[in-house]
């Protein structure tokens, strides 16, 4: 259903992204790991335009884009197709919750008012947040705040959610909410590409885990293989590291 | 086109409209001192909040915010002399209009930087003061070494558009007959009946010092930055 | 000191409280509306123009209000009918009215400070609520529209209302172009008695009169709207 190729990214001398492909399946729940500078949010932002990717091309249901030359009313159409979580929740400041949920609802799809409130009540619902819906972000903590963004991504049922690494900004007592949000879509098979630390979310919720390094993917696969049939180098240090980071953190 | 406008004419009166440049900096100068130091007190009253004074200085600077400068400086040229005749008896007719200048000025200049001193003082947190005490520093050197350095940083760009302003407003100075940039196009252009070159060069100088201001204070700026990025 | 002079001038000048509103108000509006374009050209690198706006605008910075008045002043009186000549137009000093020069001429010197406080609050909003609107399938200007300008309206406020007390107290510089405003007429009317300070004393208070409402008014508004950039006390 969606099909990404060859995605190419300098910032300056420096090649973030050398060619990357990957193929995503109504349903899946994709999972790309891979250490800070591997390039995977760029390659994640590539998708969405928020950075514009020196090569590549995507194919998402029957719209085909090219990533670097798009025009900006194709760029709009993939954008009102797909949805977006930011690391850092990234809610409109000026908005309640609701309004937050509302806003690309009204205002991109050109959902009715009242649709688009009954809509976005549901979503908040959705998230364990009803009660929250007239906050302001700013009187929300940053979990809510981040299942506010995960309500208002999933209101518009895109095509896919981009999820940017959305809990790496949360304390760690927080985390666990939002992670119980994304499992609860990834059951009602929601088609979510997800950029993360979470190994456990990669292990238990994924059914197809990438590992990049480099600006290249260096191992794919169900998280089984990737994780116990490990077969790079790489992927084994990586690992390593990060289970060794996890028994220190307990 | 040159009945209206010529370079030669431009460059014929610019020496001798900047010989008046040294009154206009005068006025920049001495407004500014008188501004500083009644400022500082205003805002050592307003901060510790001293019972009547408090209160005198709040209309005070509440007065000289609200109302045009212009009206200022007449108010100091007409009502000067007439205070000073009935209180000490003294006859101010026949002092030189820059006086009442710089004394309408420097008043002006006061309450706005007091109240860009007091706003830089009580941006700086109580933290700061109970680390200096709490490090032996007496309450004077706390101040001084402390809170000064970061309270400069703040309020420099307001009191770099305090005195931007400052200097533009000289030109108004023109309007009690006081001799400089501006008053000395004024009459050239009325001697020379070109108010066209005269004002355009006066304009000139305005902006080149302007603009020189600024960089001035891009400069003192980086040296006060403490946290490079 | 003439006290019932002061009274004189002071109710005579009242009256003219409404030319003095116009003249803070429409150059006001003007000011706004040119300033949110030269800010939104300049934050998007419009190549060329924002370039070209920058010079403009640190000349325009340079030029002192009173110099622009005066020499605006005095051009328009010697040339215009010359130049309406030229241009085969009818209009002549004696019949133009004057105030719409004091308009263009303050907007003229306003619009540099306020197109620079509306960047500033531009820049101050943070670059995830473009992204954030992007992301959600909004245009570049729904985005403005929408999400961006409700934020940038608080954060500029308190230096619009301080703007705003500048070009009332400059709007009284509009009597060197002969304008009546509340200065021009305070001061008519003590002339008749040689009574200048009076005069002044009279407009300066409904001058400070004004400043207080305005600052006043303006800071409600402020709270109105930056509602939102409150936390919730636990």
């Amino acid at each position: 259903m969606i099909d990404v190729k060859n995605v190419k990214k300098s910032f300056g001398s420096n090649h973030v992204l050398k060619g990357v492909d990957i193929h995503v399946e109504q349903g899946d729940v994709v999972a790309i790991l891979g250490p800070s500078g591997s390039g995977k949010t760029t390659f994640l932002r590539c998708l969405n335009f928020l950075e514009r990717a020196d090569e590549g091309t995507l194919e998402i249901g029957d719209t085909r884009v090219n990533l670097h030359s798009a025009s900006s009313k194709e760029i709009l159409a993939v954008r009102r197709r797909t949805a977006f979580v930011f690391q850092n929740y990234n809610l409109f400041a000026n908005m309640t919750a609701l309004k937050n949920v509302m806003e690309p609802l009204v205002t991109a799809h050109k959902v009715p008012k009242e649709e688009a409130r009954q809509r976005a009540l549901e979503a908040l619902a959705g998230v364990g947040l009803a009660d929250r819906a007239d906050y302001y972000p700013a009187q929300l903590s940053g979990g809510q705040q981040q299942r506010v963004s995960i309500a208002r991504a999933m209101a518009v049922k895109p095509d896919v959610i981009l999820f940017d690494e959305p809990t790496s900004a949360l304390d760690p007592e927080l985390i666990g909410d939002v992670l119980k949000v994304m499992k609860d879509l990834a059951k009602a098979g929601v088609t979510m590409i997800v950029v993360t630390h979470e190994m456990s979310f990669a292990r238990d919720v994924a059914n197809h885990v990438i590992f990049m390094d480099g600006g290249v993917i260096v191992e794919q696969g169900t998280p089984k293989d990737v994780f116990y049939n490990t077969k790079e180098e790489r992927t084994r240090q990586f690992l390593a590291r990060i289970n060794r980071e996890v028994e220190y953190n307990i | 086109m040159s009945e209206y406008f010529s370079f030669e004419r431009v460059i014929e009166y610019f020496p001798k409209l900047i010989t008046s440049f040294p009154t206009t900096l005068i006025i920049v100068v001495a407004a500014l001192a008188v501004g500083i130091v009644l400022g500082i007190i205003l805002a050592f009253i307003r901060i510790h909040k001293i019972p009547v004074l408090y209160q005198l200085s709040c209309v005070y600077v509440s007065f000289i915010r609200g109302t045009p400068q212009i009206i200022q400086l007449f108010l100091v040229y007409y009502g000067m002399p007439l205070l000073f005749m009935n209180l000490f008896g003294i006859d101010l007719n026949r002092v030189d209009a820059l006086l009442f200048v710089i004394v309408a000025y420097g008043l002006n200049e006061s309450a706005f930087l007091s109240e860009i001193f007091r706003g830089g003082l009580s941006a700086i947190p109580s933290g700061q003061y109970e680390a200096g005490y709490a490090c032996g520093l007496t309450k004077i050197q706390t101040f001084r070494r402390v809170v000064i350095p970061q309270a400069a940083r703040i309020v420099l760009p307001s009191v770099e558009v305090g005195i931007v302003l400052l200097f533009q407003n000289t030109s108004m100075a023109a309007s009690i007959g006081v001799r400089d940039l501006m008053g000395r196009a004024s009459l050239m252009g009325a001697f020379t009946k070109h108010y066209t070159e005269n004002y355009f060069c006066t304009a000139v100088v305005f902006i080149v010092v302007s603009i020189l201001l600024e960089l001035l204070f891009n400069l003192l700026n980086k040296k006060l930055q403490y946290v490079k990025k | 000191m003439n006290y019932s002079q002061i009274w004189e001038s002071f109710c005579f000048a009242l009256r003219y409280v409404p030319t003095t509103l116009i003249l803070l108000f429409v150059p006001l509006a003007f000011c706004i509306i040119f300033g949110v374009i030269i800010a939104v050209i300049r934050l998007w690198k419009v190549p060329v123009i924002s370039k070209i706006l920058q010079v403009l605008l640190t000349i325009f910075k340079g030029i002192p209000i009173y110099l622009l008045l005066v020499a605006a002043n005095l051009l328009y009186v010697l040339y215009f009918d010359k130049f309406a000549a030229w241009l085969g137009i009818s209009a002549r000093v004696a019949n133009s009215n004057i105030i719409h020069l004091a308009i263009f001429l303050i907007t003229i010197c306003f619009l540099p400070g306020i197109s620079e406080i509306i960047r500033g609050g531009l820049l101050s909003v943070n670059k995830g609520q473009y992204e954030a609107g992007a992301a959600a399938g909004l245009t570049k200007l729904q985005t403005l529209r929408r999400i961006i300008f409700p934020q940038v309206i608080p954060e500029i406020i308190p230096s619009l209302s301080g703007t705003m007390m500048s070009m009332l107290k400059a709007s009284a510089l509009a009597y060197c172009l002969g304008v009546t405003d509340i200065l021009n007429a305070s001061i008519r009317v003590a002339t008749k008695s040689y009574d200048f300070l009076e005069g002044y004393i009279a407009a300066a208070l409904i001058y400070w009169g004004l400043s207080i409402i305005i600052e006043g008014v303006m800071s409600l508004v402020n709270r109105k709207v930056s509602r939102y950039q409150k936390k919730l006390t636990a």
